[in-house]
């Protein structure tokens, strides 16, 4: 069997190698399906990490840099197989108008975009993983552009600056936790994850907290956390569908990851103080309110959903926030989120690019034009807002049950009634677009082809499964995944 | 001795934040920052030299100067010279408002730095203070300024204030990483001024007002 740290360079060459060879390329067609190709090895590359981590338990690579335990597999797994799905995705959808110095840029930082967030997930290193999130936004911003579009323009440096800032805030947020642990006896260095959850005890508990906040502050900002969202409606709205879908159900989620990752060490330092999860709480609601308030305003088939995003990840930070039962539920909503909201985008994109328009309310009947699409467009939106029996569901009253269980009865309330307010202004929307006659315009449909199908109905089997039945060996990889959120890395 | 060039330095750093912010011409907020970023990559000889090697020191040192007080002025004034907007008339915050602002932060924040726990592990207390007075300094001229080229030199000063935390109080990081910072700001001006080019030609502005449309 070959090492773990062979597979890391072989993933890296493969990496390199597709952001390079787009150079040399003539056509768009190759330069598109390059990413393809490239994520379904690393997605197949990733199952070696992942072996490891089940026959030895967690373990470091590259001396301390990187860490590889649950919560970091579970991360890449979402990563590489929404990755994938995108790419699978993205063949149809672009259909060549472009120029080809703009599909070489795209396939280019589409592929640097995916190592960057790989880098941010498996990185030990406080430092690496600043860097690799501020690396994510600087190459993520030019995915944002199409050619033809000044909104997009900006959107972009909307993103670029608010998410800069957020990140800088991170920055500082990292340097105050190495003060933190300036004071520890040890004769290692403390600024990897590792090393400061096994002295978590010994670091400046008010410092810590300090920190935490500069923390929530920059890495949440990426996140799309309510207040510091503000670049997220643009962004989501204006970026080509297969970049919208990789922002919303990926990038979100691996900000959430640091925040994760750093949230057991604020505590155990605190001595099981709860400050740090009040954090989360407050800006998991702040998140639910807004998105609850702005969501019945839309007119924008892709602001909403990307305000829906804002509530899903307002509703994960709720469950971390509420900690035990909460924890788990949260990585559960992670999945059933990621995978649904690909679908809904990907529909929507679809229809969105049938009809020529985003404005929902020019679109009609979609039903009955696009019946495979608009079907699947239809049980995702349910499924988004948390129809039963789909796995949305579950995760959600996971969250809410522990929000009761642990006497918090006006969060229960407030969580119930942001939840319901969401579910009926997206039914009306949704109904009005799928079920209203269609009134005659002449659309630009494009066939669905069988790849796009098989992922689809595949994502949409795993969210109704997942809702009826969850195997046993995946409920104990997601429970031991929510204990590193607990207590820390154990090596 | 030590002591009066830690303060002369800090000095130096909260000057250059308030010239930062009363002057309107993109050209010399463009010298300014360049002053700012060549006084900060000198900080680390005077600061915290015990735990990291003299040559490892230089070579930051030479690399910060060579992208903070060189490179990114350069591709600054690149941009401002090829959208020709020399003055910016109206921003949103009025200099001397802003001066006035600067000066309350500045003082607020070194009075205020005497209540955070951070004081205690200080190597420079000025400098810890004069970093959080150039964090909000920085935000607020991002947020004061229409025009977007004076933007970026906010979020400048702002990413300043990192480095001077970093090394009024964070123990030495290892050279790769403090590399992979530096390299992470320039690649983030270049897409900027990367942005600001396009945005020029498609708006014909270079005002934060004409982004306003997805605004709802």
């Amino acid at each position: 069997m070959i090492s773990i740290q062979t597979t890391a360079v072989i993933s890296a060459i493969i990496f390199t190698a597709g952001i390079l060879i787009p150079l040399f390329m003539k056509k768009h067609n190759s330069m598109i399906r390059l990413p393809l190709w490239v994520s379904s090895a690393v997605l197949i590359l990733s199952f070696c990490f992942a072996s490891r981590l089940f026959h030895a338990g967690p373990y470091l690579f590259f001396g301390s840099l990187f860490v590889v335990d649950n919560l970091a597999v579970f991360h890449v797994f979402l990563v590489n197989i929404i990755f994938f799905s995108a790419s699978v995705y993205m063949q149809d959808y672009f259909s060549g108008e472009s120029s080809v110095f703009h599909y070489r840029r795209f396939s280019m930082l589409w592929q640097g975009f995916q190592m960057m967030l790989l880098v941010v997930i498996l990185s030990n290193n406080i430092g690496l993983t600043w860097i690799a999130v501020e690396a994510t936004t600087i190459i993520s911003a030019f995915l944002i552009i199409s050619e033809t579009d000044s909104l997009s323009l900006e959107a972009m440096w909307k993103y670029l600056l608010v998410c800069s800032v957020g990140i800088g805030l991170a920055f500082i947020g990292t340097i105050i936790v190495v003060a933190a642990g300036r004071d520890v006896s040890s004769s290692e260095a403390v600024y990897t994850f590792t090393s400061l959850s096994s002295h978590a005890k010994e670091l400046n508990p008010e410092l810590m907290l300090f920190a935490f906040i500069f923390i929530v502050a920059g890495y949440g900002t990426k996140a799309g956390l309510a207040p510091m969202h503000t670049w997220l409606p643009d962004a989501h709205s204006q970026s080509p569908t297969p970049v919208s879908a990789v922002f919303s159900c990926v990038m979100l989620n691996t900000a959430l990851f640091v925040i994760m990752r750093y949230l057991p060490l604020v505590d155990t330092s605190m001595g099981g103080g709860r400050a740090a999860h009040s954090i989360l709480l407050l800006l998991g609601f702040l998140s639910l309110l807004f998105s609850a308030v702005f969501i019945p305003v839309q007119k924008d088939l892709k602001r909403l959903l990307a305000y829906c995003s804002i509530e899903h990840i307002g509703l994960i930070a709720i469950g971390l926030g509420l900690g035990g039962g909460g924890v788990f539920a949260a990585l559960f909503h992670t999945v059933n989120h990621s995978v649904s909201k690909m679908t809904a985008f990907f529909s929507a994109g679809s229809i969105i690019s049938s009809y020529g328009t985003r404005d929902m309310r020019k679109i009609s009947g979609v039903l009955k034009t696009m019946p495979v699409r608009g079907s699947v467009f239809l049980i995702s939106m349910l499924v988004l807002i948390g129809v039963a029996p789909f796995s949305v569901f579950l995760s959600e009253f996971m969250i809410v049950k522990t929000a009761f269980q642990q006497g918090r009865y006006i969060l229960f309330s407030l969580f119930l009634l942001g939840t319901l307010a969401i579910f009926i202004s997206i039914l009306k929307y949704v109904f009005d677009m799928v079920f209203s006659p269609y009134d005659g315009k002449k659309l630009n449909i494009k066939k669905i082809k069988i790849p796009e199908t098989i992922i689809l109905f595949i994502s949409l089997s795993v969210l109704l499964v997942a809702g009826l039945y969850l195997p046993q060996e995946f409920q104990d990889f997601l429970s031991s995944a929510s204990s590193i959120i607990e207590t820390g890395i154990k090596l | 001795m030590e002591y009066n060039i830690l303060l002369f330095l800090s000095l130096l750093i909260v000057l250059s934040n308030i010239y930062l912010l009363r002057t309107s011409r993109i050209g010399a907020m463009i010298r300014g920052i360049a002053f700012q970023g060549l006084v900060l990559s000198l900080l680390p000889f005077f600061i915290n030299s015990e735990e990291n090697s003299m040559f490892e020191l230089l070579l930051l040192a030479v690399l910060s100067i060579v992208i903070k007080a060189l490179l990114i002025p350069y591709y600054l004034r690149k941009v401002s010279s090829n959208v020709k907007v020399k003055k910016e008339l109206n921003p949103y915050a009025g200099y001397s408002v802003s001066v006035i602002s600067g000066l309350v932060i500045t003082y607020a924040s070194f009075y205020l730095i005497k209540k955070l726990p951070l004081i205690n592990l200080s190597i420079s207390p000025f400098h810890t203070a004069a970093a959080f007075a150039s964090l909000i300094i920085g935000m607020f001229i991002i947020a004061g300024r229409r025009n977007i080229i004076a933007q970026i030199i906010g979020y400048l000063v702002f990413e300043n204030a990192g480095f001077i935390l970093g090394i009024s109080i964070a123990s030495a990081q290892p050279l790769f990483i403090e590399t992979g910072v530096l390299l992470d700001l320039l690649a983030g001006v270049v897409i900027m001024v990367v942005a600001v080019n396009r945005i020029h030609l498609h708006f014909d502005s270079v005002n934060a007002d004409s982004l306003e449309r997805l605004n709802k």
